[in-house]
């Protein structure tokens, strides 16, 4: 096979259009339907960019102010420059369709119960490195998704490609979609399960955003918005000493009270009221109070210069599960201390 | 293209003969001259890119700075060290996609020698890639490292001949830096297309002040906020009573103590 192969109608000879990731091409001269077999190449989306440069600035205006940003840093940072980058994320998008059998708490014991799932759903991942980027991936959920033109897009900002692997990153979205199919399901053992994805879409999409650089005293930081959001999605900025000295003494003031006094009061109640989710209570105090210290300390050690991170952004559904997996384990812990 | 000097072929269309560019990862593209497909084996090609730099001189200089700035090197680094020599290039990499383990992985291989440590932690960046350009020749670290030694490479780790994707050459732009601290010099790479800093030795910061006083004010705070209990268990709620207040006293004290401390600590370290 050679570098390069023509390609026409294998029926009139005619000239063939295939766009990257296309299945199935019409020949415009004879309407023959073709299958294209073997790499397809990948389809290529973009997301409009909704922000003009004002409109970033302004977001990293709001950014670095702040009471543990470095004093006089709204006034001092002088803008150096600005521009738009396009990044690619691997995305798929499939209607999965998934028959969960397992079985279900009920009064008596366990009741065999079988779940069919047939769900819309969609992953994305960062298809390059974007380590001084730092944004990992992008909700995608409400964003109209366009034809990738090259062209208009590199003449609007600098585009970036794609390093990865696309066979890795579609196994890590099949490997997502079946464990939401498993959580959907909502069972309280699962014996198996079986997933099968329809009309499965594999592309990139290219995301703006805006990367915006100042200086202050001499050092530059960077942040990047989201140019259809306008959010922050990460940044840094300098950090300010008594910020981090106030953060030390009143977390580790705030969290050695919670620790040490937190259960003793937590205890005074129960023992008033009889309570039955007990150990969570008492509990509750000592976590939150180790954290508070932990926080403090992180704060005054990382804090010279700060680095945000926007949190990524979990579909509702799998907040409530983690919150909701916790109660779980803080019961089972309960009733094992109870003896039942 | 594997000796020093790479002998550079541009790709032309089956039908016309025009010269292709295609972008990166592009396997089908339409002819520019005369409007048909082609479909492009890039198993057989060795494309050779360069990234974008986004940043001049001034700014690498300004990034550096605000990396000894941070949280790991020592306080104020940008102010007591001095920059010697700072030197741009753009230097090569072998980027090879191959199958293995029924898996597509990416290598990434120096294609020069360096002694410059910090780029064996180099990752090929996010970034603008684009066709080599002769222009940047001048500015541009030649490969060294031939193509066969990198095969060879793959083979031992497992990779055949067969299982390539694809072989690439990338020059990344670098700005090297080396400066002078407390009579040592050091070397850091300010990578040009994100802007991020790698260094392998760098002046550290001391962890034993900032550990000190976090310890020392967790103990402190802990041990005071036993006094409401211990004074409670040992006399109810008189004893709570004298418990907060000596809590409160001591720790009226200890507050601005620690506040001291700690920010003595934190703008000097």
């Amino acid at each position: 096979m050679k570098t390069i192969v023509g390609l026409s109608c294998p029926n009139c000879q005619g000239r063939l259009e295939i766009p990257e990731g296309s299945r199935i091409v019409v020949c415009p001269y004879c309407e023959q339907r073709s299958l294209v077999r073997g790499a397809r190449g990948v389809r290529r989306y973009q997301v409009p960019c909704r922000l003009d440069a004002e409109a970033a600035e302004q977001a990293v205006h709001r950014f670095i102010t702040g009471m543990d940003r470095a004093p006089g840093l709204s006034r001092g940072a002088v803008f150096s420059d600005r521009f738009v980058a396009y990044l690619p994320f691997w995305s798929v998008w499939a209607m999965v369709a998934g028959w969960v059998f397992g079985e279900v708490k009920s009064e008596d014991g366990y009741e065999a119960h079988e779940v069919k799932i047939l769900k819309a759903m969609d992953w994305n991942d960062a298809a390059c490195d974007v380590a001084e980027f730092g944004v990992q991936n992008v909700s995608l959920e409400s964003c109209p998704l366009e034809a990738f033109d090259a062209e208009a897009l590199h003449l609007d900002g600098m585009v970036f490609e794609p390093v990865g692997s696309e066979m890795e990153t579609v196994e890590k979205a099949h490997g997502f979609f079946e464990t939401s199919v498993e959580r959907l399901a909502k069972l309280s053992r699962v014996g198996s399960v079986f997933v099968r994805r329809l009309r499965e879409r594999v592309g990139l999409v290219y995301y703006p955003l805006w990367v915006v650089r100042y200086a202050f005293r001499g050092r530059s930081f960077q942040v990047v918005v989201d140019g259809h959001s306008g959010e922050v999605l990460y940044g840094k900025a300098p950090g300010n000493v008594w910020y981090r000295a106030a953060a030390l003494v009143f977390g580790m003031a705030l969290g050695a009270l919670l620790l040490v006094d937190g259960p003793a009061v937590a205890i005074a109640i129960l023992k008033a009221s009889d309570d039955s989710d007990s150990l969570l209570f008492v509990l509750l105090p000592i976590v939150v109070g180790i954290g508070l210290m932990v926080k403090a300390f992180r704060s005054f050690r990382y804090g010279e210069v700060i680095e945000h991170r926007a949190p990524v952004k979990l579909p509702p559904r799998e907040r409530l599960d983690g919150v909701r997996e916790l109660f779980s384990v803080m019961k089972t812990l309960a009733k094992l201390q109870r003896g039942r | 293209m594997e000796t020093s000097a790479p002998a550079v072929m541009p790709l032309s269309c089956a039908q016309c003969g025009g010269e292709l560019r295609p972008d990166e990862g592009q396997r089908f593209l339409t002819c520019p001259y005369c409007g048909s497909t082609v479909f492009v084996d890039r198993s057989r090609v060795v494309f050779h890119w360069y990234l974008a730099a986004t940043i001049d001189e001034g700014y690498a200089g300004a990034a550096l700075a605000r990396w000894m700035a941070g949280n790991e090197t020592v306080k104020d680094l940008d102010r007591k060290a001095r920059v010697l020599e700072s030197a741009f290039a753009y230097f090569p990499l072998w980027v090879i996609r191959a199958h293995k383990d029924g898996k597509e992985r990416q290598w990434i291989e120096p294609a020069a020698a360096t002694s410059v440590g910090e780029l064996k932690n180099l990752r090929l960046p996010a970034g603008d890639l684009r066709n080599y350009v002769p222009e940047i020749d001048a500015q541009a670290v030649a490969p060294t490292v031939p193509l066969e030694a990198v095969k060879r490479r793959l083979v031992q780790r497992g990779v055949a001949q067969g299982q390539v994707v694809e072989f690439s050459l990338v020059h990344v732009p670098l700005y090297t830096f080396k400066y002078l601290y407390d009579d040592r010099r050091y070397t850091a790479v300010v990578e040009g297309a994100s802007g991020a800093v790698f260094a392998d030795l760098f002046p550290a910061k001391a962890e034993a002040p900032y550990r000190l006083v976090g310890v020392a004010s967790a103990a402190v705070f802990l041990c005071l906020a036993t006094f409401p209990l211990i004074g409670f268990l040992a006399g109810d709620e008189a004893g709570l009573g004298t418990g907060l207040l000596a809590c409160s006293l001591l720790g009226g004290l200890a507050v601005p103590l620690f506040f001291a401390l700690a920010t003595w600590v934190a703008s000097k370290v």
